[in-house]
């Protein structure tokens, strides 16, 4: 379903308000190239069916959105799982291949928010096809882009892919409220929190197909500046023919964790932004 | 934006090595030459001229390897290299060169090189003579058929390190001997490891051990008081294929703040390629194509001389044949520790697809380019329980036109 742009950037809320449920009573087998096979039965629109040889089945609630017609973004949290596992999946059917990403809260049992993130390539498999040669992979057809970024909450940031190991935002927005704001500011003055510096993250991107990424990013340097910050993975699928981008985001508010799926439109961008070329204050 | 520089007489051998220098240390160069077929980059602007006349307003530097002494012009500053009295040609690169200001006796032409771009990076005027001592003769071992065999340095016996991991968890670590380490997490009792050390720089260890089956790889870096480790681990399914974590942190030194600053992810190499000579038959080209894959090829192999062994012959040229056409793909990051260290970690996860049966495993490799020499370690299941080879080999620069720098992916959509 089309989503009308000006409608949607009223809209106001954080995460979209319903997931695609087209995947329900879908069925996939799934061979990653490290070995591992995988059958996924979607159930419903909400729960799938995850069984690999010799394994447990496991029952799991997932979200879908669909980054165009052949192209499914799923996210599942593993229940039962400690630390906590956020698998993301991008499902191709054009090309019959698929992405998967396992991001873990709590690996780093003393750094409890920051998320980890391993990507694992394979293929789906077709009856009577044989698997296709060739793979997803990491790209470097993003590096020196610059993208704003609209989110129906009325927040707006400027992403730019400096390299293919890291990006660095600049907000356009601020949601925090005054309130926030004030008390923030009067920690950082009583040292209470360390001030923030460039926002620049380590991150990946992956090609689906032309004009079709993957992106992950997780805020490892906010949180090493101050640990109770940061430590999120974002991850969405950007689909730029189409000038938006599908995707979820893995966190945590406090001691809750903040996992939902969301959507932005998005502007090339070919303005000087300083904070491209600023020196990086975390790298030697 | 880069700066620019001029290297007049870019088409005799020390200058080819100038340029080649000055290049790779990210200057935009002139290549001031009478016969431009001499050269051996396509990297470079390139002016021919009988005279070798140069306009110097043009360029932030200019270097002329004409004259028996190197001049360096930078504006109105002229600065001299005068050689030593021996200028060996074919010596190897040490890295190690002296600037004084006594005649020396000895000089290596890669060394010279050095030298003269030393001298034209730093800021101040100076009339120096470059010495260097001649490279120490390889291993045995290095110079034979087989490609991962490395001694281990001396010299890390006694030292105590204590790391501070950006996981938090703090560890400390005494070497014991050269090849004996013990480690202790913050709290925990002491394990005793064998392991392998490196000096891959002069305030730079590269420390390798197996732990439970993991061969874990340390960079300690005594300049900086930065680690970083690289955890190997075989997957369980496809039992040949190693999976890297990488984890960077800081040393702790008594009565010192912890630095903020971190070794990290680069793309300097990006683009780059350098072949290294692994025995006298064998030879491979890295092409470090994207900061995310690396791409290799052995079609540099050197002649195999007529008095080889027949066993040797046989197996150089079927590696010739097997691999002539085709270049191999695979996963690797790269890290920056200073300008001219860095570290490449890349597995063989493509072949391994491909075939399950071939492949799989990784090089961990720290890469040297001051002294274009690199030390690691290859891990891989092998015919038995999983365990690492050595490997520490001198390489070159690669700036000539290959089809692998371009080609579209064979491996990725």
């Amino acid at each position: 379903m089309e989503i009308n742009r000006e409608e949607f950037l009223k809209t106001g809320e954080k995460y979209v308000r319903s997931t695609d449920d087209s995947l329900s009573g879908r069925v996939f087998h799934l061979a990653m190239d490290d070995g591992d096979e995988y059958e996924l039965r979607f159930v419903t629109g909400d729960i799938v069916e995850w069984r690999s040889p010799g394994g447990p089945v496991r029952y799991e609630k997932y979200g879908c959105l669909k980054p165009d017609e052949k192209t499914f973004f799923v996210a599942s949290i593993l229940s039962e799982c400690d630390p906590l596992v956020c698998v993301t999946l991008v499902l191709d059917e054009e090309q019959s291949l698929v992405t998967m990403a396992v991001s873990r809260q709590g690996y780093y049992p003393l750094r409890p928010r920051l998320a980890v993130v391993d990507f694992r390539f394979g293929a789906i498999r077709v009856p009577d096809r044989p698997l296709p040669y060739k793979r997803h992979g990491f790209t470097r057809d993003l590096v020196g882009k610059k993208i704003n970024w609209y989110y129906s909450t009325g927040f707006i940031n400027t992403q730019m892919y400096t390299t293919e190991r890291y990006m660095r935002i600049r907000p356009l927005t601020d949601t925090r409220t005054p309130e926030e704001i004030e008390r923030e500011e009067k920690e950082i003055e009583l040292g209470l929190r360390p001030r923030q510096l460039l926002y620049e993250e380590p991150s990946a991107y992956i090609k689906i197909k032309d004009g079709m990424y993957l992106l992950s990013c997780i805020e490892a340097n906010m949180n090493r500046v101050d640990e109770t910050r940061g430590g999120n993975n974002l991850m969405f699928v950007a689909n730029f023919n189409k000038g938006c981008d599908f995707g979820r985001t893995f966190s945590r508010k406090g001691d809750r964790l903040d996992h939902g799926f969301f959507m932005a439109f998005g502007d090339p961008t070919d303005e000087e932004v300083p904070l491209e070329t600023e020196p990086t204050p975390y790298r030697v | 934006m880069k700066k620019r520089i001029a290297v007049v007489g870019a088409d005799n051998s020390l200058g080819r090595r100038v340029a080649r220098e000055a290049y790779h240390r990210g200057y935009a160069v002139t290549a001031v030459v009478r016969d431009q077929s001499l050269l051996d980059s396509v990297k470079y602007s390139v002016r021919e001229s009988a005279d070798y006349s140069v306009e110097e307003d043009e360029f932030d530097a200019v270097i002329d390897v004409t004259g028996k002494v190197i001049k360096i012009t930078k504006g109105d500053m002229v600065s001299s290299v005068c050689p030593a009295e021996s200028i060996d040609a074919d010596g190897r690169r040490t890295g190690q060169v002296r600037l004084s200001d006594k005649r020396e006796t000895y000089v290596s032409e890669e060394d010279l090189a050095l030298a003269v771009v030393d001298v034209t990076d730093s800021d101040g005027q100076m009339d120096v003579f470059a010495g260097s001592d001649p490279a120490p003769d390889l291993p045995e071992e290095n110079s034979g058929r087989r490609r991962y065999v490395a001694v281990s340095d001396k010299g890390i016996a006694g030292k105590v390190f204590e790391l501070v991991m950006d996981s938090l968890q703090e560890y400390v670590i005494r070497f014991l001997t050269d090849n004996t380490m013990i480690i202790a997490e913050k709290g925990k009792t002491y394990r005793e490891y064998s392991c392998d050390c490196f000096r891959c720089d002069d305030d730079v260890w590269m420390v390798i051990y197996m732990k439970d089956g993991e061969c874990v790889t340390l960079i300690l870096d005594e300049g900086q008081d930065l680690v970083t480790e690289v955890l190997a681990e075989l997957m369980p399914k496809r039992t040949q294929l190693v999976r890297h974590r990488i984890l960077f942190g800081a040393l702790r030194r008594k009565d010192k703040e912890l630095p903020f600053r971190r070794h990290a992810f680069t793309d300097e190499l990006v683009g780059q390629k350098i072949t290294w000579h692994y025995s006298p038959y064998v030879n491979i080209t890295h092409c470090f194509y994207t900061e995310m894959y690396m791409r290799n090829s052995l079609r540099s192999m050197k002649p195999v001389p007529d008095d080889a062994a027949p066993e040797a012959r046989f197996d150089a040229e079927d590696r010739i044949r097997r691999w002539s056409n085709i270049f191999f793909e695979e996963p690797a990051q790269y890290i920056r520790f200073n300008p001219h260290l860095y570290m490449m970690c890349m597995r063989e996860a493509t072949r391994n697809r491909i075939d399950p049966l071939q492949g799989g495993g990784d090089m961990v490799l720290v890469i040297n380019t001051r002294r274009m020499r690199d030390y690691g370690r290859g891990f891989s299941r092998g015919k038995g329980a999983p365990g690492y080879d050595l490997v520490s080999v001198c390489g070159d620069w690669d700036d000539l036109p290959d089809p692998m720098d371009t080609a579209e992916s064979p491996y990725l959509v």
